[in-house]
């Protein structure tokens, strides 16, 4: 299985994909290596060993240091890959640690980068400050403004163009083939954060796109009970950044791995309910006349609708919507819902339920949260596994009181 | 949670409260010993611990009982005999061997062990396994619960290949609900476990006080991952059965025998419409040959030749390596969470690999 033919199912990939079944004792799941080091058989072995690396020819499943690899984590990078159609992956001990480290690994100073609104914040917030303090600008484009986007290149530094796809909370969608063919005419990198589309619902790098993000926190992992994040790209590309991993240092450590790849194993299923599910919460909001606005992919009513739906095999399980009247209607609605915990994050088995103004934003007044486009009554519902009619039960109560 | 709710929201809910602090995953309370100003009471985790506490609530509430969690499968068929200390068992030959083992150790103790339809007697107790491992027979529960209870009996089901997905033997009268949690429970094939579900809280408390005596309770990480496996199980449990009924198909006119009781031919197919929510995960093939029957794992290549089951990835094994009672031409089939197509492909090449061996 370690090429993995690319017409297996996407439940077989979860399974199954990149595992090379090359393991101690034939042990059917991959073992928890919780080595901080790698020991040599004799000064002839490190001498071998060192003699290929320089060559640059990595031997398959050799290392001398944990920062450097490990097992564990490099069976979780093989099925990651193998979920996007990749050529390789590298994990990285959170997403945030995934996308700086290559930002920081592929920009010089004096660079530029520009990035699509309605980013995630804290990726806004290191381009914005962090790479600023170092040199390099970002220009911030509106979602869905093509001419925008083209037009912020700037000849000879531009490095790369930046979206999420689907973004946060709005869900908007960029046009992954129009953002990669723009990028190719100006010999421009793409990055997408596709932490919310999943390798199920969609795969970036099939569009032209150069490196995918996922906070793997999120739908990879499954659970809420892990940090991680991935790059996922071409074999030099991600060989450059594992290099970087081992000089920057946001390594994911093995248990941590191991839990990831537990997760990835039910991925399909996971996503598969939590499409399902939101599709159906979705439409039930978008009729219910407590809701003002619903934005999901899945429905008609969203902007990017039919950018979606071309490139999407699910919308994912994300619902941000209005509820009417202020931010205290909102907070009293989230208050009365009984399953969802109030929590960031999203992506899990339980279902969360958050308002950004407060969870986000709170620091910032109403305008000021306007101005950034967030209305004080969104919610934002990141859906579980639970059962769908459990779900709607519960928003049923809610939005009755 | 104020309002009744399904299956799949249980499994991720039930045990929300356990623990007071506000993680959304459940922590893996690795502390064998506890302050004694805790304010539930715990002691030293060879009594209660909170994981474990949390793991109980959610497999209890799944079979609608109490649950008391164990070391593995067989630790909780010991602590069966062993706390409700019947003069006999009533149990039919075959089924899972490990657990004849475990019953048989007790004979020399003074357990006697009876056929299933021997006259019963008041404190004997009457042990089913259904589906019955390899070929899922399916033994009617009610239809035992009924005889166990007028004969001043107990009626204990092990619902191993069922899980409360898809059987509740409680609600069918039973007194306790058997399953070896290293299979679909805990789901991944990483964690041993066994667990009985006790329709009288009482049982349960004697469970637990003999559980306390003979030591044999669960580690913490198996403990939290079988929870954490806990979580997909309704997902996994349906989406195997799904795919074991297509397999069960397509094999049936392919091989020699398909054991599945999605199929009109299996002897169970009625009962399991009536008494189960879907025919199970698990099949069983039969081919012409043994030499067929051998060599077909080698043919395979996203199934496993591995014994156990439940687990995410497919397993296939010749029974008779570790059931000397298996029929030398019977293969047993654990259905992972791959996609159908793709497990029936593999299968349909294989069989047509080993043909005319």
């Amino acid at each position: 299985m370690s090429k993995t033919p690319s017409k297996l199912g996407p439940n077989t990939l979860s399974v199954h994909g990149g595992d090379t079944r090359a393991r101690a004792h034939q042990a059917i799941p991959m073992p928890i290596i919780q080595t901080a080091t790698y020991a040599f058989a004799d000064t002839a072995d490190l001498v071998n060993f060192m003699e290929q690396r320089s060559l640059g020819t990595h031997l398959e499943g050799r290392e001398d240091y944990g920062r450097y690899g490990n097992p564990t984590v490099q069976s979780v990078e093989r099925k990651v890959a193998a979920l996007e159609g990749a050529d390789d992956a590298v994990l990285f001990s959170s997403g945030m640690a995934a996308m700086t480290t290559l930002l920081l690994a592929s920009l010089p100073s004096g660079a530029h980068l520009v990035m699509t609104d309605d980013c995630y914040r804290r990726t806004r917030q290191f381009c914005l400050v962090f790479l600023k303090r170092l040199g390099i600008e970002t220009t911030v484009v509106p979602m869905g403004d093509y001419a925008a986007l083209e037009a912020a290149i700037v000849p000879k530094r531009t490095r790369f163009l930046i979206s999420e796809s689907p973004t946060n909370p709005y869900l908007r969608c960029v046009d992954l083939g129009r953002l990669a063919e723009i990028a190719n005419r100006h010999r421009v990198g793409t990055i997408i954060d596709s932490t919310f589309g999943t390798p199920l619902n969609q795969r970036p790098l099939a569009h032209g796109i150069d490196y995918v993000v996922h906070s793997a926190t999120k739908y990879l992992g499954g659970h809420h009970d892990l940090l991680a994040g991935v790059v996922v790209g071409s074999k030099a590309r991600v060989a450059a950044l594992r290099d970087a991993r081992g000089v920057l240092g946001g390594i994911v450590d093995p248990q941590n791995a191991y839990l990831l790849e537990r997760g990835l194993k039910t991925l399909g299923l996971r996503v598969r309910q939590q499409n399902e599910t939101a599709l159906a919460v979705a439409g039930y909001l978008e009729r219910h006349p407590r809701i003002e606005r619903v934005w999901y992919p899945g429905l008609r009513s969203h902007p990017d609708h039919e950018i979606a739906r071309a490139q999407m095999t699910g919308f994912g399980g994300v619902i941000s919507f209005e509820v009417r009247g202020k931010l205290e209607d909102a907070s009293r609605f989230i208050d009365r819902m009984e399953i969802p915990y109030i929590a960031p994050s999203l992506g899990g088995v339980d279902s969360l339920i958050e308002q950004p103004a407060l969870m986000s934003f709170f620091e910032k007044t109403t305008e000021e949260r306007l101005e950034l486009g967030i209305k004080d009554n969104l919610v934002r519902f990141a859906i579980g596994i639970e059962d769908p009619a459990d779900i709607i039960a519960d928003l049923e109560q809610a939005l009755a009181g | 949670m104020a309002r009744p709710v399904t299956q799949d929201t249980v499994a991720i809910h039930a045990d929300a409260g356990i623990d007071p602090g506000p993680d959304v995953a459940p922590p893996i309370h690795v502390s064998t010993t506890f302050d004694a100003a805790n304010p539930a009471g715990l002691l030293y985790s060879r009594f209660e611990q909170p994981t474990r506490q949390r793991l109980e609530a959610v497999l209890g509430a799944l079979d609608g009982g109490e649950a008391v969690t164990y070391a593995s499968g067989l630790a909780a068929v010991t602590a069966a005999i062993s706390v409700l200390r019947p003069r006999r068992v009533a149990i039919a030959k075959g089924g899972y061997f490990g657990c004849q083992a475990t019953i048989d150790a007790f004979v020399p103790w003074g357990l006697a062990k009876v056929p299933l339809d021997a006259p019963l007697g008041e404190g004997d107790l009457v042990w089913i396994e259904t589906p019955l491992n390899p070929t899922c027979e399916l033994q009617d529960i009610a239809e035992h619960a009924a005889r166990a209870r007028a004969a001043g009996a107990r009626l204990l089901v092990d619902g191993t290949f069922a899980t409360p997905v898809l059987q509740r033997p409680l609600d069918l009268g039973a007194d306790l609900v058997l399953h070896s949690s290293s299979k679909y429970l805990a789901g991944h094939s990483d964690a041993l476990g066994g667990v009985l579900v006790a329709r009288d809280p009482e049982i349960a408390r004697r469970l637990r006080q003999g559980r306390v005596v003979a030591g044999s309770v669960p580690g913490a990480l198996e403990t939290w991952l079988t929870l954490r496996g806990v979580r997909t199980l309704g997902l996994r449990v349906r989406h195997q059965t799904e795919t074991a009924t297509r397999l069960a198909a397509v094999l049936a006119p392919k091989v020699a025998r398909v054991w599945h009781p999605s199929l009109p031919s299996h002897p169970g197919h009625a009962l399991a419409a009536r008494q189960m929510r879907g025919p199970g995960a698990m099949l069983s093939i039969e081919l012409a040959t043994e030499r067929q029957a051998r060599e077909l794992p080698d043919h395979l290549t996203l199934f496993r030749n591995a014994t156990s089951l439940g687990g995410v990835e497919s397993l296939i094994e010749w029974r008779r390596r570790v059931d000397a009672e298996a029929p030398p031409t019977l293969l047993r089939i654990s259905v992972g969470l791959e996609d159908a197509g793709d497990l029936a492909a593999d299968l349909i090449a294989g069989v047509e690999a080993v043909h005319g061996l």
